[in-house]
């Protein structure tokens, strides 16, 4: 007997597989945020290098969340 | 970050250097190539048929989009903690002490002071070809009563570090009276 990833997919809909592991992981990425941003105003000031790299990462951030929407509407 | 006493300025902040923030992000693209690497070995590889009807997901464009992106999320939050963990990780020298502030993850920090005047030894250590050439290495400060060794490691012009606190401390020893802090009562 071999095992399939497709086995996963026979419980539920791949669409709704996709749904569900993009909600949690915005939960997470939520939650690793608020972390993220707590370290960044509270030892590292709101200098403008703080600003440069938030606007980075939540702008890449935002990239990669479309992608994985597209994706999952795609599925 | 932390509260300067009166009369106290920073004389220099020191980070890591900016070799040992590639070398982790350096790491940590290898492991993000790593299943992509595999991937395109399974799409070419000649598997029979079989095989690869276990791994038909493979072939939904759509799966390997969310997958791709997803690890790349996952591996972009990393490097944003790997990020903060060296922003974070400083020593600050300033006319009457040195603060080593040690970042170890997101719930770990721990913040020591020794006063310059306490310093007894200096130390730098640098080894290997990459920081001969790029110029980092370890700082060691022994101080007199420390419990501890003070280390910051992978720090970038350590000889110029070792000259500011020794010229510091010097300046400090040769003229208590003229220590700000002192003559506020501080210390």
């Amino acid at each position: 007997m071999t095992f399939s990833p497709d086995i996963i997919f026979s419980f539920f809909t791949l669409s709704g597989t996709l749904w569900s592991i993009l909600g949690v992981t915005a939960v997470i990425f939520v939650g690793y945020s608020v972390i993220l941003l707590y370290h960044w105003f509270r030892y590292a000031f709101a200098s403008p290098l703080t600003f440069l790299f938030l606007t980075i990462y939540f702008g890449i951030s935002a990239v990669l969340f479309g992608v994985l929407l597209t994706a999952t509407l795609i599925a | 970050m932390f509260a300067l006493k009166e009369n106290e300025t920073i004389l220099q902040t020191v980070r890591k250097h900016w070799f040992v923030l590639f070398g982790e992000i350096a790491g940590l693209t290898g492991i993000y190539v790593l299943p992509f690497i595999l991937y395109a070995f399974l799409k070419n590889a000649n598997l029979p048929l079989d095989t690869l009807k276990n791994f038909s997901l493979l072939e939904n464009g759509a799966v390997v989009l969310f997958a791709g992106a997803l690890w790349t999320l996952c591996i972009w939050m990393k490097a944003a903690a790997i990020w903060t963990d060296y922003y974070l990780d400083i020593w600050v020298i300033t006319n009457d002490r040195v603060i080593d502030i040690e970042q170890i993850g997101f719930f770990h920090r721990e913040t020591s002071t020794f006063p310059i005047e306490r310093v007894q030894d200096v130390t730098i250590r640098i080894h290997g070809l990459i920081a001969t050439l790029l110029d980092f290495g370890e700082v060691h400060v022994q101080t007199a009563g420390a419990a501890r060794e003070f280390v910051i490691r992978g720090v970038g012009k350590p000889r110029h570090i070792k000259e500011r606190i020794l010229a510091e401390h010097s300046r400090v020893r040769r003229s208590p009276s003229s220590s700000p802090l002192r003559e506020n009562g501080g210390v």
